[in-house]
């Protein structure tokens, strides 16, 4: 079943492969003069199964239709390629000046049925002038003399403009055409302008074929040399200068040696090559200069455009390439538009511009696209805007600017997946010896203790608790402050009755003394010394007796600025006392011990003021 | 008012979580960091920080997690943010030091008058708590001088109250100005790390215009002005312009 599906398929394929094929075409010249016998030929490329001729008005049909068959069989490298032409062909005549016209022909070929397009052909009243071509080349009645004159008019070279106002930017097309009424041999040393101030595309050639022409009312076999579209790059006048081209032209004469062995070895008449210059005369343009008001983005586009943005396709990674396409398509002076200025943002890397364009140069202008491809690569992730473009171009029908614009792009860089992580430094610029040498170590590890949180943003400085600690510290320090102070003032004063009462004490004390002196109790006397030298300095220094010693004594009398020379007399009075205490020897100098002890505290109380 | 309602707000879920939830996660969170599944443990870790607690050290783990995930931007801020808590850490400061080598841009910083620079350093040497403990500890040195000089002693005892009550009222001043400007640093962000791949400086708040230059992830900036999302910043060599909020992360 299958197989039979593929049969019919390839069957199937190859009859429409042939039914392409099919061609059905009228060939004939545009124009004839009148009275000339010209031919009408309408070609097919199948085998016919039945034919409708044309109806032809305004000619005579002389002969037709007239059937020929050519066949042509090719084998290379074993595929058979078979060609057939059928051709009617009809001889005609006009006889009227005007136009004529010829009706479509009709062609059956397998069922399908195919016409021909139908068409008109100028018939032209040369009047007075010499008989048509055909006459000539029968080497007709003119003589010898009238050799090797040919008119002007007989073949001359003409430049036609389709545009002589256009805009800057706006294609002319520029056609050189050979006009002849002479067979010509061939043509030699072209010269074409330079076409100064034209940016210029010669037309792809099309394989100009020779045609008939009306021309000032004469037939002319007219053939185009070249064809250029001329891009206008300047305003102001232009000139396309003389197109200069040397033709060979062939003069049919009659020999006047001409005999019977001349016309009988086929000699006929001679044919006489006449070199001729023929040139153009200057074409002016005027150029106009572009209207103002041009967009921001007008950057010389002449046309009819269309504008088209490719995104890049799928998910961006960074560090991958992608590409940003733009296409300009339509028709106008293409090729020399250059590629829109595209924002991209600045961490963008970007390369060249690649530019591909597919163009086709048409007697109407080039038409094709010209597309620019930006490649760039996203170093970084992240959501990035490509701004709007805008392209602008000048149309010259509407006489207007004509801004398209691509919309903003947005793009989703995802992170780098294959770089993370140590890799992902990539490009490390700047980096100092150390910097290198810290990046080969690897970071400290974590730590597994308590994570010892906290609430965030609660500090302890200026919190609450601080105040409170600060007021705290202020209340303790006025209670201290309070308590200290009464408790100082206190001792103070207790220590200042004390020392007030040392003096009295001490007085007492030596009155006791000078009485076991008197009754010569010499051990109570310096015992009585003793505790009234002692407990005087025990009250004015407020220092307990039983931590007072020579060295503290001498100590704080220094502090208060006692001379040296009475301390030391002090502690040699208690030493001297101490020993003479116990000592069985009787002194007679208790008196003077005692007068210089009770001299000394005189001394001592005026000194210590507290 | 509105700060003790969204502290509400914020402790509300805490609640829910108690320490030993929390303690569950912090070990899961480094459970899965010695098995080298960071992105699990930055979610563990994300999930202690969400509750409304921080320490320096769950901040210095982050910053670990998402450096080995290769986020190095995040791991600067968390640096950052856990040095923010602890100055004097040197593992921190030293993680910093290596995350930073592997951000893109090196700016080179104004150098400092070296009094500044002693002053910073004195600084964070010490955290904010542990000033504003010094702060009240010299505080209450300063009024038992202060007692010292006032109270009716003698005249050596009250000198030397005197001299050492203003050496403690200016150590005290200095505490507390260094705790308090911790303080302020921890509380307001006045500083952010850059977070998207390269970040267009602008010279005014406005996308359309001109770039001033691009930063790269992990580059710390400073926070100037903002306007309808954007802020001004300024690098450490003093230069300036407008970057986007969304490109950057405070640290706070």
């Amino acid at each position: 079943m299958r197989r039979l599906l593929l049969i019919g398929v390839m069957l199937l394929s190859a009859f429409v492969a042939r039914a392409d094929e099919v061609t059905f075409e009228a060939l004939s010249p545009k124009v004839v003069t009148r009275g000339e016998v010209f031919r009408v030929e309408f070609t097919l490329n199948a085998e016919p199964s039945g034919f409708v001729p044309p109806s032809f008005q305004g000619f005579d049909v002389l002969a037709g239709p007239t059937e020929a068959k050519s066949q042509s069989i090719q084998i290379i490298n074993g595929d058979v390629t078979k060609s057939l032409t059928f051709t009617y062909t009809f001889v005609l005549q006009g006889n009227e000046a005007g136009k004529g016209s010829v009706s479509a022909a009709e062609v059956t070929v397998e069922g399908q049925k195919y016409r021909t397009e139908p068409f008109t052909v100028e018939i032209v009243d040369e009047g007075s002038a010499q008989s048509s071509r055909p006459a000539v080349v029968g080497g007709g009645s003119s003589s010898a003399s009238s050799e090797a004159t040919i008119s002007k008019d007989d073949i001359f070279v003409r430049v036609t403009v389709d545009k002589s106002r256009v805009y800057k930017g706006e294609p002319v097309r520029a056609t050189f055409k050979l006009y002849t009424r002479q067979p010509m041999s061939g043509v030699e040393s072209a010269k074409y302008p330079s076409f100064n101030g034209f940016w210029t595309q010669e037309l792809s050639d099309q394989n100009y074929q020779w045609q008939r022409e009306n021309y000032n009312n004469k037939v002319y076999d007219s053939r185009i040399i070249r064809e250029y579209l001329l891009y206008p790059q300047q305003v102001g006048t232009l000139q396309i200068e003389p197109f200069d081209l040397t033709v060979i032209a062939q003069i049919i004469i009659k020999s006047s040696r001409q005999s019977v062995f001349d016309d009988f070895f086929g000699a006929g008449p001679e044919v006489q090559e006449v070199r001729r210059k023929l040139s153009t005369s200057p074409v002016r343009i005027e150029v106009m200069s572009l209207p103002s008001g041009a967009p921001a983005s007008f950057n010389g586009a002449v046309g009819q455009f269309s504008l088209d943005a490719t995104a890049p396709q799928g998910a961006i990674t960074a560090n991958s390439a992608a590409t940003y396409t733009l296409r300009i398509s339509g028709r106008g002076n293409l090729p020399l538009i250059n590629a829109p200025k595209v924002e991209f943002p600045t961490s963008f890397e970007l390369y060249n511009v690649k530019t591909t364009e597919s163009l086709k140069t048409t007697t109407s202008g080039i038409s094709g696209y010209r597309q620019f491809e930006y490649p760039f690569i996203a170093r970084a992730e992240g959501r990035y805007v490509v701004p709007a473009i805008e392209f602008s171009y000048f149309d010259p029908r509407t006489a207007k600017y004509e801004i398209l614009s691509a919309p903003a792009l947005e793009l989703e860089i995802a992170r780098d997946s294959t770089s993370a992580g140590q890799t992902s430094s990539g490009i490390v610029s700047g980096l100092t010896k150390e910097e290198i040498k810290i990046l080969g170590q690897d970071i400290r590890f974590i730590r597994l203790s308590s994570p010892q949180l906290a609430p965030k943003g609660r500090l302890f400085m200026w919190s609450p608790l601080w105040f409170c600690l600060m007021g705290l510290f202020v209340v303790l320090f006025i209670v201290a402050y309070t308590v200290g102070n009464r408790y100082l003032k206190n001792m103070r004063n207790d220590r200042f009755v004390r020392g007030r009462r040392a003096n009295k004490m001490a007085l007492r004390r030596f009155r006791a003394a000078e009485d076991y002196m008197k009754q010569g109790d010499q051990h109570g006397f310096y015992e009585e010394m003793l505790r009234a030298l002692w407990g005087y300095m025990s009250d004015k220094l407020d220092i307990p007796v039983a931590d007072l010693s020579r060295e503290n004594i001498r100590e704080e009398l220094y502090t208060r600025n006692i001379p040296d020379e009475q301390a030391d007399r002090f502690i040699r009075i208690i030493a001297e006392c101490e020993q003479a205490q116990y000592s069985p020897v009787a002194s007679a100098q208790m008196h003077d011990i005692y007068r210089e002890g009770v001299d000394l505290l005189s001394k001592f109380e005026s000194a210590i003021k507290r | 008012m509105k700060r003790i309602l969204l502290l509400f707000l914020v402790i509300a879920p805490v609640v829910g979580l108690r320490a030993a939830d929390l303690r569950a996660l912090w070990d899961r969170a480094n459970t899965a960091y010695v098995n080298e599944n960071y992105p699990e443990a930055i979610a563990c870790y994300d999930s202690i920080a969400v509750t409304g607690q921080e320490s320096a050290i769950l901040y210095y783990n982050m910053g670990n997690a998402y450096f080995k995930a290769g986020q190095i931007g995040k791991a600067i801020l968390y640096y950052n943010r856990a040095q923010r808590l602890d100055p004097s850490d040197e593992d921190i400061a030293y993680n910093l030091t290596v995350a930073g080598s592997y951000a893109k841009d090196h700016i080179e910083p104004i150098p400092e008058f070296f009094l500044k620079r002693w002053v910073h350093d004195m600084r964070s040497s010490l955290s904010s708590n542990e000033w504003a403990v010094a702060s009240l500890v010299l505080f209450a040195v300063f009024l038992a001088a202060l007692l010292l000089y006032l109270l009716p002693l003698q005249r050596p005892l009250r000198k030397t109250g005197f001299w050492s009550g203003v050496v403690a009222l200016l150590l005290f001043l200095m505490a507390a100005g260094f705790a308090s400007t911790e303080r302020r640093e921890a509380i307001d962000a006045s500083y952010a790390i850059v977070m998207s791949g390269a970040a267009p400086v602008k010279s005014s708040p406005d996308a359309a215009s001109k770039d001033l230059f691009v930063l790269h992830e992990g580059t710390k900036v400073k926070l100037l002005d903002q306007l309808n999302g954007w802020r001004e910043i300024q690098l450490a060599d003093g230069k300036k312009g407008w970057i986007d909020t969304s490109s950057i992360e405070q640290i706070d």
